[in-house]
């Protein structure tokens, strides 16, 4: 039969007849098979008690009678015959009413068809509040995972009180000493809270939520951890409770900074932890997530009875807690965002291969879209407009309440918020870190670009005057950061009758080329106080002006960069050329041209724009994330500053810290520590580049490698970014 | 758990239940061209409300242009054969242009317009950008948030043997569809 679209035809039902035989009668197969699928075609039409039946079914014909019971045939009584049709199981007898109930053995009494019986309720029993695991897989960064132990040690009381325990598991490594790293720092945690889990093989993301996920018992609340994730006070109570106060929620996740589609309320002059504050006191709607993320998600086992959380359909990390959400929706349950609470989500920190991250992105949503695809187009608009506006109530709670909140009291002005560029990645590192330790502090900006809707503390646009106002309304300092910060920092410390300093990070009277030599060298005077972050520059500093200058030794967070153990490349040099001349790119094409011919290799980095441009003779990488360098420090045997001048060569830190051996020229700053220590290889000015080859292939043949690196990284053991908050720390207490 | 409701001609409807862990049932139609399968998700109150799961329901059309050969649907073990609805591929796909064999923009006739227009080819599935076209809604005098245009590129259109839009409709194609 064929039809056109939008047509109907006249269905002619035919029966060609398809007899079975049976003892002396017969029966019709095709009948006897769509009489079943009409009757039984409409299963669920009602709710009924558990033990309901589905009802059977009784045809006779002439001389044959067949019985179809769902239920199996166990209490049937008389002489009968297993047939199947068409796929289901019947019984065939002569006659008719020959079944009889097997324990009365009277005829059977045909139930009334029935729906099918519920399989799975969604109501709980009523008992004992269920324990808390948290779980927390582990690969990749040293200094997430020394985040994770002061997370635990933080939040450990809460979940002892609510009798709970930590499940951590490290995923394996491509060394062996990377998984040793991470248990040597889990070690700290205390045993009676925390399980610490090493992995021999890497099982990816997913494979280790999973294998945590099994740890716990069926009636847990398990809370999912990432590594890179921050929490305040009672976040873990907070996230449960949804899970305990209504049988229908499964899933709970809290707003983040960084939070993806649960994106904090915003909140420029209020830190996430001040934010939290705020929510905190706020009574919770729980709206639906529409998903939930896996940042922070809690799950009730009583409810979500799947063997494991994530589904290996995925690849890690991406689509898998979404898919989650859909499936929980699917068996009947909700998923919610707990709307009084944030928490800071530092974004994909673990992930140290970025440009697979991408890819696993892509492939992740394609398989996302195969599975949920109607789904998701049917209900995420709506939901999403509901989250928005929760998220814009909150918002404008959050600003009204600002005021009542603890203003900033160190407010630091930057000329830009690019985090890429070191300097200012080192004053938002202080400031976040200061704000961890409960100084309130805020950043300007006099241009603010670049997004920072991942970054934990956002800056405040110079242009923004009421937010600025507000920011300094109560600040005891207001502190510049760049020459052409100077001016205006003055100016406002005056205005807003705050003291005035000024975090200097660099000879800058010597930057393009000493155009702003005047400026500089007149703009040290007026300040309250002078910060420099190293000792060479503060003996530079007070050549122009005098004490004090504090000493504000910083340098990269503790364990942020590290050691693999992996095998570095033979003859391999890192170097950066970003395109200002002051970093001494004319100095690195005399290295390159004086060790190209004994078969160096050279990887530049720190300009997009130079990407693939000097194939002749090194290989640019482009700009590197942090994740990036780490990689490309351990790969590498040297790594050479070629800066023509610095106040602290955080690069050099780095890369001592991955283990690359370090060249430098004589430029102040590291250098200078490193010079001072005798560690590394020094090479002086310009012409003693002729020397180089000689000096390598010295240290090359005759140097213990790895006591190389135990001195250099003792000579900068003294600059970190934990050693600076904690200076910053006491001029501030001292100032009182 | 999973029930066929009704199986006639040119379309299939009924439900399939979702595992312990909330995944979706798969549907899966085969013809002598290759296979399509469709996620259940329809949504069922009432299958859920039995203790089931809330996306479970299916209700497909399906058409053919490769004459009136049986099809069979498969869900949960369970094997149904039926005739599809014949309709020829220029019933679902209009095509505007067609570049290097592997490139198709055009639009679908679909009253509802579309939410998903997937192409299942030898290499496997692939997923059409889909946008409004003004002057279909006006042609065929559907509302204008209603979406008829389409766009796919890299997929061999040789070697494509069927299309399901918005998964509650899949067309079995004919050997010509690049010349649509």
């Amino acid at each position: 039969m064929s039809g056109r679209r939008g047509e109907r035809e006249e269905r002619k039902v035919t029966f060609d007849g398809t007899y079975v035989e049976i003892g002396s009668g017969e029966y019709d197969e095709e009948i006897a098979a769509r009489l079943i699928d009409f009757v039984f075609s409409n299963t669920i039409r009602d709710e009924t008690a558990p033990n309901a039946t589905h009802g059977m079914l009784l045809i006779n014909f002439s001389r044959v009678s067949l019985l179809y019971d769902p239920d199996g045939y166990s209490n049937v009584d008389g002489s009968y015959e297993a047939v199947i049709v068409n796929g289901h199981e019947c019984i065939a007898a002569m006659g008719s009413e020959n079944f009889l109930n097997s324990e009365t053995l009277k005829p059977l009494r045909f139930r009334k068809h029935a729906p099918v019986p519920a399989a799975r309720r969604h109501a709980l029993t009523k008992r004992a509040i269920p324990k808390v695991s948290v779980i927390i897989p582990i690969y990749g960064s040293l200094r997430n995972t020394y985040d994770v132990v002061k997370e635990v040690e933080n939040f450990a009381a809460e979940l002892r009180s609510l009798g709970g325990k930590v499940l951590v598991s490290v995923d394996g490594h491509a060394t062996k000493l990377q998984t040793q790293q991470h248990a040597e720092i889990l070690g700290a945690l205390p045993a009676d809270l925390v399980q610490v889990f090493s992995q021999n093989e890497n099982i990816g993301f997913i494979g280790n939520v999973n294998f945590l996920y099994e740890k716990t018992r069926p009636d847990d609340i398990v809370v999912l951890l990432t590594s890179d994730v921050k929490l305040q006070p009672n976040s873990i109570s907070r996230v449960v409770t949804p899970l305990l106060e209504d049988d229908r929620i499964a899933l709970s996740t809290p707003f983040a900074v960084g939070g993806e589609n649960l994106e904090a309320p915003e909140s420029t002059l209020l830190h996430w932890r001040q934010l939290d504050d705020v929510l905190s006191n706020i009574d919770a709607t729980y709206p639906d997530a529409e998903t939930n993320v896996g940042y922070m998600l809690a799950v009730d086992r009583r409810k979500y009875q799947g063997q494991t959380l994530f589904d290996t359909f995925f690849n890690n990390g991406y689509g898998d807690d979404s898919d989650l959400y859909y499936r929980c929706v699917n068996l009947g349950f909700r998923g919610v965002l707990v709307d009084n609470c944030c928490v800071l989500h530092e974004h994909g920190a673990s992930f140290s291969h970025t440009e697979k991250r991408s890819l696993f992105q892509v492939e992740n949503r394609r398989r996302f879209m195969e599975r949920w695809g109607d789904v998701y187009a049917a209900r995420q608009g709506k939901a999403s407009d509901i989250l928005h506006q929760r998220r814009n109530v909150l918002g404008a709670i959050a600003s009204a309440l600002s005021a009542s909140a603890t203003t900033p009291e160190i407010v630091f002005l930057l000329p830009t918020n690019d985090r890429r560029i070191g300097g200012v990645c080192a004053v938002f590192d202080i400031a976040e870190s200061l704000c961890d330790s409960g100084i309130q502090t805020a950043v300007l900006c006099k241009n603010s670009p670049y997004d920072e809707s991942m970054s934990a503390l956002k800056s405040i646009s110079l242009n923004d005057s009421l937010l600025c106002g507000a920011a300094l309304e109560s600040a005891a300092w207001l502190i510049a950061t760049s020459h052409d910060t100077c001016g205006e920092t003055k100016r406002l410390a005056r205005q807003h009758a705050c003291k005035a300093g000024y975090f200097i990070q660099g000879p800058e009277f010597s930057f393009s080329e000493g155009e702003y030599l005047s400026s500089v060298l007149t703009g040290y005077a007026g300040f309250d106080a002078l910060f420099s972050v190293s000792e060479y520059l503060k003996e530079i500093v007070r050549q122009h002006v005098g004490d004090p200058i504090h000493l504000i030794p910083y340098g990269p967070p503790s364990l942020k960069y590290f050691e693999t153990g992996a095998e570095r490349e033979n003859r391999s040099i890192a170097i950066q050329l970003n395109g200002n001349p002051n970093k001494g790119s004319s100095f690195v094409a005399g290295v390159i041209a004086a060790l190209i011919r004994d078969g160096y290799h050279f990887y530049s980095f720190g300009n997009e724009a130079l990407r693939g441009k000097r194939q002749n003779f090194c290989t640019h990488l482009g700009f590197l994330s942090a994740a990036e360098k780490i990689r490309l420090f351990n790969n590498v045997e040297f790594y050479l500053d070629a800066s023509n001048f610095e106040g602290l060569g955080l690069l050099l830190l780095e890369s001592i810290q991955c283990g690359a051996i370090p060249i430098y020229r004589h430029n102040g700053g590291s250098a200078d520590i490193l010079k001072s220590a005798g560690a590394g290889i020094e090479i002086g000015d310009y012409a003693a580049i002729k020397d180089i080859r000689s000096k390598l292939s010295d240290f090359r043949n005759g140097s213990d490698w790895a006591a190389e690196r135990r001195r250099c990284k003792e000579a900068v053991k003294s600059h970190s970014l934990e050693l600076a908050t904690s200076a910053m720390e006491n001029w501030r207490n001292a100032s009182y | 758990m999973h029930h066929i409701e009704s199986v006639s001609e040119g379309r299939v409807v009924g439900w399939a239940a979702a595992d312990a862990s909330g995944c979706p049932a798969k549907v899966t139609l085969t013809c002598k061209q290759g296979a399509v399968g469709i996620f259940a998700s329809r949504p069922r109150e009432d299958v859920l409300a039995a203790g089931y799961s809330l996306f479970s329901g299916f209700d497909l059309e399906v058409s053919s242009d490769c004459g009136n050969e049986a099809c069979a649907l498969e869900v949960g073990g369970e094997r149904r054969t039926f005739s599809p609805s014949t309709l020829l591929d220029q019933d679902i796909i209009m095509a505007d242009t067609i570049r290097r064999r592997d490139q198709l923009s055009g639009w679908i006739r679909h009253i509802s317009g579309l939410k998903s227009l997937i192409f299942h080819s030898r290499s496997g599935l692939f997923r059409a950008s889909v946008f409004s076209r003004l002057d279909v809604n006006e042609a065929l005098n559907t509302d204008p948030s209603a979406l008829h245009g389409f766009e796919i590129s890299n997929v061999d259109l040789l070697s494509v043997y069927a299309v399901s839009i918005n998964s509650s409709h899949v067309h079995w194609c004919g050997q010509s569809l690049q010349s649509v």
